[in-house]
């Protein structure tokens, strides 16, 4: 399936139906996922410097393929 | 030639914007509507709320027209999606016009007549992390999927047999004062009717979030436009609330009611604080209200009133830009 970040990224002109369909189909099992609780809310807040250490060092071992479980 | 006002820039169109800004402070109302400053930066809750309300709008209206629900829901999807699509403006024409030499206009074929360049430009990008390209498009497919199909609300089918959404209105009042708006949905539930309108949010909606709307210029003028317009007893307005947070929306529904009482006492509040608005208009003298100056928030040119009078238009030119005058009586 298409990264809908990349459809995003897309002139809108240039999406073809099936491309908004998968658009629609995405935001819908996001729904089923907040639904079921299977999802967060989200900070409106700016991470903060120690946090923005821990994106980056979580990244690095996203990257190498290393299995975490927090 | 602005619709809305008179040749001595008095303003006989009037819609709820304008109203609330009268009655909120006559400087405010002077520098927003007569003189036309507004922000460099469009505020991102206009823009989200905006698009919110015009994507629900017309999926209502090509649902209503016979469209499949989940075609006329992809169809407000890819519309929003290329609203929400900054293209780079034609530098050939002006908003897909060329005007010839003899004054004859005609389109502008280098970009297809509506000012813009396809295959241009870059995605709208908020400032804030709540009300996001993205986050816009989640929010009408979660808010139609919630509340589409299986709504427990209809739209009002009026004796014309057409039904009632997307209605841009006029109303003769007093005084040569015409009370003009836009009513999107106009429907019924547990037997009665109310108009419908959308909100969005940052925070949790609770109770307080719905009593906000009474007393409130706009919801009274809805509810008066609904009866006048449609003949029928409109009760209040329906309130879809949604509370847009950074990885979820979620929708709260509440009403707001007005008797007809209160809607014959706000009609003699706000015809008023027109007559006040023009006779400022007309003396050009438009008083501070002060107690004003710190509502939700503080207001936009509370900075602009704590300069001296000889210095605040350079502050004006520095922070807002002069925009085209609100003409009320323009149809969206």
């Amino acid at each position: 399936m298409t990264d809908i970040t990349e459809l995003f990224a897309r002139d809108p002109l240039d999406l073809s139906k099936q491309d908004i369909a998968t658009i629609v189909a995405k935001f819908r099992e996001s729904r089923k996922a907040f639904n079921l609780g299977n999802s967060r809310a989200g900070s409106t807040k700016p991470p903060t410097a120690k946090q923005k250490q821990i994106n980056a060092l979580m990244e690095k071992l996203e990257k190498s393929n290393v299995k975490i479980n927090i | 030639m602005l619709k809305s006002f008179d040749a001595d820039d008095v303003q006989f169109g009037w819609d709820s914007t304008s109203i609330k800004s009268a009655e909120t402070c006559l400087r405010y109302y002077y520098y927003k509507h007569i003189e036309g400053w507004q922000p460099r930066r469009k505020s991102v809750h206009l823009l989200f709320g905006g698009w919110y309300a015009a994507a629900l709008a017309s999926y209502h209206t090509y649902v209503a027209n016979g469209m499949e629900p989940e075609e006329a829901l992809c169809e407000v999807v890819a519309e929003t999606m290329t609203e929400t699509w900054e293209y780079d403006e034609c530098p050939d024409c002006e908003d897909g016009e060329i005007i010839a030499d003899a004054g004859v206009t005609h389109t502008c074929e280098n970009c297809g007549g509506d000012g813009t360049l396809p295959g241009t430009g870059q995605p709208w990008l908020a400032d804030r992390n709540t009300k996001t390209r993205e986050n816009l498009i989640r929010t009408i497919v979660w808010y139609i999927d919630q509340f589409g199909a299986d709504d427990t609300c209809e739209t009002v089918v009026l004796s014309d047999g057409k039904a009632a959404v997307e209605h841009s209105f006029q109303l003769d009042a007093d005084n040569g004062i015409i009370l003009s708006g836009h009513i999107d949905r106009l429907v019924t539930f547990g037997g009665k009717v109310y108009v419908q309108d959308q909100k969005t949010t940052d925070t949790t909606i609770t109770a307080r979030f719905f009593n906000q709307f009474n007393p409130d210029t706009q919801m009274s003028l809805y509810t008066f436009a609904g009866k006048a317009l449609f003949g029928i007893p409109v009760s209040g307005v329906m309130i879809d609330g949604a509370q847009i947070a950074v990885g979820f929306t979620r929708f709260e529904r509440g009403f707001t009611y007005r008797d007809e009482g209160s809607l014959n006492e706000w009609y003699d509040d706000a015809m008023f604080h027109i007559t006040t608005a023009q006779h400022a208009s007309r003396e050009k003298h438009f008083p501070k209200n002060t107690s004003s100056c710190g509502n939700y928030g503080g207001c936009q040119f509370r900075h602009i009133c704590s300069r001296g009078p000889a210095v605040r238009e350079q502050f004006l030119k520095a922070d807002f830009e002069k925009q085209p005058r609100w003409d009320p009586l323009v149809a969206r």
